[in-house]
């Protein structure tokens, strides 16, 4: 979309230079992010300790245990359940037809089961599993529970899915400890960079003159856009992180409300979100294409680490800009298509599937809430007037120069072009007047 | 009324109309877990392929 400056008149307010900085004074900008740097290091700490202290082990936390039945003596019963669960299992291979031999009676007759309200060690359980030989291979072993079922549907017929554990193993460590690091690590950049470098502001301070740089259509649409993100992006993470990080603080009721407005929320704001990244689409997708100015603006960070001189030029978007449209664009669509995926079960994808699906949606979520956190730094905190572009819609004279030059320039060239002609026309006109 | 407040409504009158939609949609879901459509899909799905490896499986039991 063109610039619509020529649309909308540019407005003046009046022109503000920096005051001199005094020596050793410090912008309430830098505090911040000292304040800000100091609570990400010491999350981030936590996640540390954590993400090490964590072996990924669930244990479970009630059992079922086997009870002699009525008239039994305790010691006729099996000694546990686990004795007779693996009687089961040898007994189902064999009807199956992977073992031949068949396994001696199962102790069903005189057992009960029951369930266990608690389970004292249930991490020694676990443990005894990986280390019994054959219940450790059984663990290893993929596809090892097969046989037929008569139930309505394939996934109603299976009742042991052992990649299961590498799903749970992934969400449980890395994604979920992941994200955390990359979370905290992402505030903790932006806000020791705030601390270091200070807000970036404009260098010739402001002209006076505004310059319209977004119009309401694509100002209200980025609206929509980021309103739909970020409560996406808060729900995803409630539930993400809910277990381990909500409930034990709020209890099992609050979190299972939460949990329940969270999925609905999460679902419902896709369609605007979709929406609002087509409409993206059509209006900057032209302006995010690659151009010669990228490569050297990337080579100079933006000029973003320093006050000194001009920064590199830019059209109307820049090369970090252009970033962070392309991976709104692609990894919106990702989380688009794996989110469809997981909120109709089993209609395109198995268990398999939706767990990939599942473990793909959030890492690409937690990659782009990193980008946002960028995206949101510089629109704000991070860099004078800004934000205005956003909000208004209009930025100064100087820092579109300063920012965007090459757009300025043609801006600029545009109006001179406009000016010329009109001069040109009033001149024909009073010719063509004083002739008759 | 300034842009932000424009697009933050907008997103709710859609997460809304999205959220009408899907409480449709759950109805149409409820109704094939119901028993009765158990059954009916049950008779479906009882495909001649998968009652020949039940009968398979439980020759070689046998």
């Amino acid at each position: 979309m063109s610039p619509s400056s020529e649309t909308r008149p540019s407005e003046t307010r009046p022109a503000e230079t920096h005051p001199a900085k005094s020596p050793g004074s410090m912008s309430p900008y830098r505090i911040g992010g000292a304040v800000v740097a100091i609570a990400a290091a010491a999350a981030l700490l936590w996640v540390a300790i954590a993400s090490f202290a964590s072996d990924g082990v669930v244990s479970p936390s009630a059992t079922v245990r086997a009870e002699p039945a009525a008239g039994q003596r305790a010691a006729d019963a099996a000694p546990d359940a686990r004795g007779v669960l693996r009687q089961r299992t040898g007994l189902q291979r064999w009807r199956a037809g992977r073992e031949t031999s068949a396994p001696s009676a199962v102790g069903e007759p005189s057992l009960r089961f029951e369930r266990g309200d608690r389970l004292e060690n249930g991490r020694a359980l676990v443990e005894s599993w990986r280390a019994d030989p054959p219940e450790a291979a059984a663990l290893a072993k993929r596809g090892f529970v097969e046989g037929s079922s008569s139930l309505p549907y394939a996934e109603a017929a299976t009742f042991e899915q052992p990649e299961g554990r590498d799903w749970r193993q992934a969400h449980n460590g890395p994604i979920r400890y992941g994200g955390g690091w990359l979370i905290f690590g992402m505030i903790l950049a932006l806000a020791l960079f705030l601390f270091f470098r200070g807000r970036i502001r404009l260098n010739e301070g402001y002209s006076g003159e505004r310059i319209e740089r977004f119009n309401a259509i694509e100002r209200a649409n980025h609206w929509m856009t980021a309103t739909s993100f970020i409560l996406m992006a808060l729900t995803g993470l409630a539930l993400l992180y809910g277990k381990p990080a909500l409930l034990p603080l709020i209890g099992h009721d609050a979190m299972g409300a939460l949990g329940a407005w969270s999925a609905w929320l999460h679902m419902a704001l896709a369609a605007p979100f979709a929406l609002g990244v087509a409409m993206m689409v059509a209006l900057w997708v032209v302006g995010n294409l690659p151009d010669r100015y990228d490569w050297p603006w990337l080579k100079r960070f933006g000029g973003f680490l320093d006050d000194q001189g001009e920064g590199p030029p830019a059209a109307r978007f820049n090369a970090g800009q252009k970033i962070v449209f392309w991976g709104v664009v692609l990894g919106g669509l990702a989380l688009l298509v794996s989110g469809l995926a997981m909120m109709f079960p089993f209609f395109w994808l198995g268990y398999d599937g939706m767990q990939w699906a599942q473990s793909a949606h959030a890492a690409i979520a937690l990659a782009m809430v990193v980008l946002i956190l960028g995206h949101i730094y510089i629109g704000s905190v991070g860099m004078e007037d800004a934000f205005s572009a956003m909000w208004s819609g209009m930025v100064d004279r100087n820092w579109l120069k300063e920012h965007h030059r090459a757009w300025y320039e043609q801006i600029k060239g545009r109006r001179r072009a406009a000016a010329g002609a009109s001069e040109d026309g009033a001149a024909s006109t009073a010719q063509s007047g004083g002739r008759t | 009324m300034n842009a932000f407040a424009i697009g933050a409504a907008a997103a709710v009158a859609l997460a809304a109309l999205s959220a009408l939609l899907f409480q449709a949609t759950a109805v149409t879901v409820a109704e094939r877990s119901s028993p009765e459509a158990s059954v009916r899909l049950s008779e479906e799905d009882s495909s001649a392929e998968r009652l020949e490896a039940r009968r398979e499986a439980v020759a070689r039991a046998e």
